[in-house]
């Protein structure tokens, strides 16, 4: 198949743009600079919105979360945990947004459910028994890695073409159409050469930078945005404070933990992703007052992303919906700005309408009909690496179950046979691509062990050179481990301790 | 006879614990968990230790049946079960060798699928260095979770070992640690057998440090040392600047025992100083001062109790008249990761001069 489009960034919306196009029959090419989700699609709750959160402010966003919820359900409810959601109003929480709040749904079409205080205890017990109002809405726990490698997979087999750890260094345009990209890859450290009809930007915080490289300025506000993952699962539903959308409101059950978010401030650029003490001390204060268990519960780690923002204000007033933009400069490039998990399907087919546009191409959009993954699959006996297997991706877990004895992570209960079969995929090329795939090193020792035995698998199948890629890891996993505390503190120092006292590995040395 | 307390089962409360009864002290050492002594590589970084000390601690490995090899400055290798080099001055034999006499070619031995050697990784890191590695694999069948100082108590798996070195290649074959302290002696019967050098992986976690860990608690036990174990010391009572007993805590129970001087041993960063969802550091008796040195979260290693002259200080920052500390909880200027073990030992013999004057 030609590249008549080239989509840059693999992110939900690259990876979802590249779906689409790939099941209308149009050839086209995705470049990742990293791995995918590897900006803000990564960089987040992993929170499935039912629309509750933007009813009232940002009505747009509401209707938009509430049909594409219904959606993604459908077509991808392996990687969907239909947690369901919860608004609540705490003492402190103004009474009168309730109502607001209440309206505003009906208005959007965000389905609602009253539910009395005696009820909402009885459904989460861990909630502040102050609680004075609660309302249920269709939010869920969505793990955007595999629903991104969901999207990846299905262009794939679809004859598109989708390459993570290439990135685009230039453009070259002529008379006001890019007419050719050049990028790096990772793979064989060379620069490649692609010459597309149609360049789709969907590089997320990075979008103006490939604007730039066409000549085309976008203005975007970039907000930094801090999660606090507590250890285990303090909540069985998505938790929202009833109230304006602010600072650590929403606790979210992800596998095998809670993650408390978010914070809200300007960021200088992408790489001004620091999460700072004051946003840790918040989260905790905020987790405390909806959930008080969480101040007798371990945290494990901190992260955070960076949200692309429409305009160029940002911050929480600006609203969550998209943009396709397009300059006269450069007449062939779409730029993708703004949007949010969620809505990534819709933002794809919009993007994909364009370019059909574009192309004169008349095929129809038809990721809200075809299924991620093929189902129903059957559950695979034995352990409880398999059973996690088989919820989190379905029918294709048979390809990655294995004796439920060998076990290579034991915090996640990642199985040997799974780290196996994704070392025989083309994308995973270190321990960080490993870990957003399995989950290796995500659990308390923050991978002390299992690290050790993935690099293992990677020499023995890929020759690699082992210690760079062990430093990679360990570069990602220190940063999560700046605001450690308590038990996990002790933990984060015993590990640093041995990698680098008796390695002489990661961190500083003195 | 004078009691001491001595509060922390690790390198540093075991070894002074023994230099106490050899001085005539009556000791209760009283510890809970395990230590970061039987997590370490049981390797001593010896350097700047007064010899008397190195003579005492050598004297406890001669016994053991162990003796330690190297000193004071000598500068020896290993490898460790990563690949990596790992320098230290004080070793268990068959584990390093003086810096400059070690191997040229080398076969990685791993024991089936078995962690605690990845041959592949090990010979692939090692190649980067420098060093002539080829990896090999005995064909074996030992879950991942169970030790290997076990199943090497069975004689079939030792066979298939030896043949395994006969079959490898170079003039060195590093393995895992195989055997505990009471079967060290196995080692020297294997490379007969084998007839070829065997060179133990420098391996944190495991094996190494559970015998430099035995050595000192057997030590303690010839001494004299009452040990008590899975015991926490949950207070101190106090007159004036004099401790005059101590609450010691097990399952149910609580006693007070009374004491002449303490000594806290309690490991870095101090236990139960580190409260959930804090990243500072307290006296968990809340008797004494703790100084902090450093911002960053990794700078608490460097944290601990203040002291003048080996005693502690009150929270106001004066003497206390019998209470003391060694090991890694104590607050030093300079430390590096990996070495608190030769400090431990050093700052244990430290702390028992000071507690001779009277």
């Amino acid at each position: 198949m030609r590249t008549e489009v080239l989509v840059i960034g693999g992110g939900a919306t690259g990876a979802g743009v590249a779906r689409d196009l790939s099941l209308r029959g149009i050839g086209c090419l995705l470049l990742e600079m990293g791995d995918y989700c590897h900006g803000a699609s990564g960089g987040n709750h992993g929170l499935l919105h039912s629309g509750g959160r933007y009813a009232v402010k940002d009505p747009g966003s509401a209707i938009e979360c509430a049909s594409e919820n219904a959606i993604l359900r459908r077509i991808a409810s392996f990687c969907i945990e239909d947690t369901g959601g919860l608004f609540v109003s705490l003492p402190c929480d103004d009474r009168e947004f309730g109502q607001r709040f209440r309206d505003a749904c009906r208005e959007t079409g965000v389905r609602t459910d009253e539910l009395t205080i005696k009820e909402a205890l009885l459904l989460e017990p861990g909630l502040d028994p102050r609680t004075r109002e609660c309302v249920a809405v269709q939010d869920g726990s969505i793990d955007p890695f595999v629903l991104v490698q969901a999207n990846v997979d299905q262009a794939r087999t679809n004859g598109g073409v989708v390459h993570n750890h290439c990135r685009v260094t230039g453009m070259t345009v002529q008379d006001r159409l890019v007419t050719q990209v050049e990028y790096l890859d990772r793979r064989d450290g060379q620069k490649h050469l692609v010459r597309p009809e149609v360049v789709v930007n969907a590089a997320g915080s990075w979008t103006p930078d490939m604007a730039a490289m066409a000549g085309v300025r976008i203005d975007m506000a970039l907000d930094q945005g801090s999660m606090l993952v507590f250890d285990g699962r303090l909540c069985h539903h998505v938790l929202n404070r009833l109230r304006p959308p602010s600072n650590g409101d929403i606790a979210v059950p992800n596998h095998t933990s809670t993650i408390m978010g978010t914070t809200s401030r300007p960021a200088a650029s992408y790489e001004d992703a620091r999460v700072m003490r004051s946003d840790v001390e918040l989260l905790m204060r905020e987790a405390n007052s909806l959930l008080p268990s969480s101040s007798v519960t371990r945290t494990i780690r901190t992260y955070c992303g960076v949200r692309p923002l429409l305009g160029a204000s940002g911050g929480r007033d600006a609203s969550r919906s998209f943009n396709i933009l397009n300059d006269e400069a450069a007449e062939n490039l779409l730029s993708v700005a703004g949007g949010k998990l969620t809505t990534y399907r819709l933002m794809a087919e919009k993007v994909a309408d364009r370019v059909c546009l574009m192309l004169g191409h008349k095929g129809h959009c038809r990721t809200h009909l075809e299924e991620l993954s093929p189902g129903p699959p059957s559950p695979l006996s034995g352990g409880i690496g398999n059973a996690r297997l088989h919820r989190k991706h379905g029918a294709v877990s048979t390809e990655m179950g294995g004796q439920p004895s060998s076990v290579v992570c034991s915090c996640e209960q990642v199985l040997r046979s799974e780290v196996e079969h994704h070392l025989e995929g083309q994308d995973v090329l270190s321990i960080d691509d490993m870990m957003r795939r399995t989950r290796i090193g995500m659990g308390y020792c923050q991978g002390l062990d299992c690290s050790l035995t993935v690099l293992d698998m990677f020499v023995e199948r890929r020759g690699v050179e082992a210690v760079p890629l062990l430093e990679e890891f360990l570069e990602e996993r220190e940063r999560g481990q700046r605001h450690a505390s308590g038990e996990q503190l002790r933990q984060e120092l015993m590990r640093w301790s041995l990698m680098q006292g008796v390695y002489g590995l990661g961190g500083r040395r003195r | 006879m004078r009691t001491a307390l001595v509060v922390g089962l690790g390198a540093a409360g075991t070894f002074a614990s023994i230099c106490l009864a050899k001085k005539g002290w009556k000791v209760l050492a009283v510890g809970k968990g395990t230590s970061s002594c039987a997590m370490s590589t049981g390797c001593l970084d010896g350097s700047g230790m007064d010899p008397e000390c190195l003579r005492e601690l050598s004297r406890l490995f001669q016994a053991s049946g162990m003796p330690l090899v190297g000193g004071i400055d000598e500068k020896r290798t290993g490898i460790t079960n990563l690949g990596t080099r790992y320098d230290c001055t004080l070793s268990a034999p068959g584990s390093t060798w003086v810096q400059g006499h070690g191997p040229r070619s080398i076969t990685v031995l791993g024991m089936g699928k078995h962690p605690s050697l990845r041959p592949n990784l090990v010979a692939s890191v090692l190649r980067s260095w420098g060093m002539d590695a080829r990896p090999q694999i005995v064909p074996m069948d030992i879950p991942g979770e169970s030790s290997l100082t076990a199943a090497f108590r069975d004689q079939g798996h030792l066979d298939r070992l030896v043949n395994g070195i006969r079959e490898a290649w170079g003039e060195t074959v590093l393995l895992p640690p195989l055997f505990s302290l009471k079967d060290h002696g196995r080692l020297d019967e294997l490379e007969r057998r084998g007839g070829r050098r065997l060179l133990e992986a420098i391996t944190p976690l495991g094996t190494p440090g559970e015998r430099f860990h035995q050595v000192l608690e057997d030590g303690a036990r010839e001494a004299g040392v009452e040990i008590w174990t899975g015991r926490r010391v949950t207070a101190l009572r106090t007159e004036g600047d004099l401790i005059t007993g101590a609450d010691v805590q097990g399952g149910l129970e609580t006693r007070t025992v009374g004491l002449d001087a303490v000594l806290l041993a309690t490991g870095g960063p101090l236990t139960d100083g580190l409260l959930l969802h804090q990243t500072g550091l307290d006296d968990p008796f809340g008797l004494f001062l703790v100084k902090e040195l450093g911002q960053g979260p990794h700078d608490l290693m460097l944290s601990g109790y203040a002291h003048r002259g080996g005693r502690l200080l009150s929270r106001s920052g004066t003497p206390m008249a019998n209470a003391f500390a060694a090991g890694d909880c104590l607050a030093y200027s300079l430390r590096s990761p990996g070495k608190g073990l030769g400090d431990a030992i050093s700052s244990a013999w430290g702390a028992v001069r000071t507690m001779e004057v009277p």
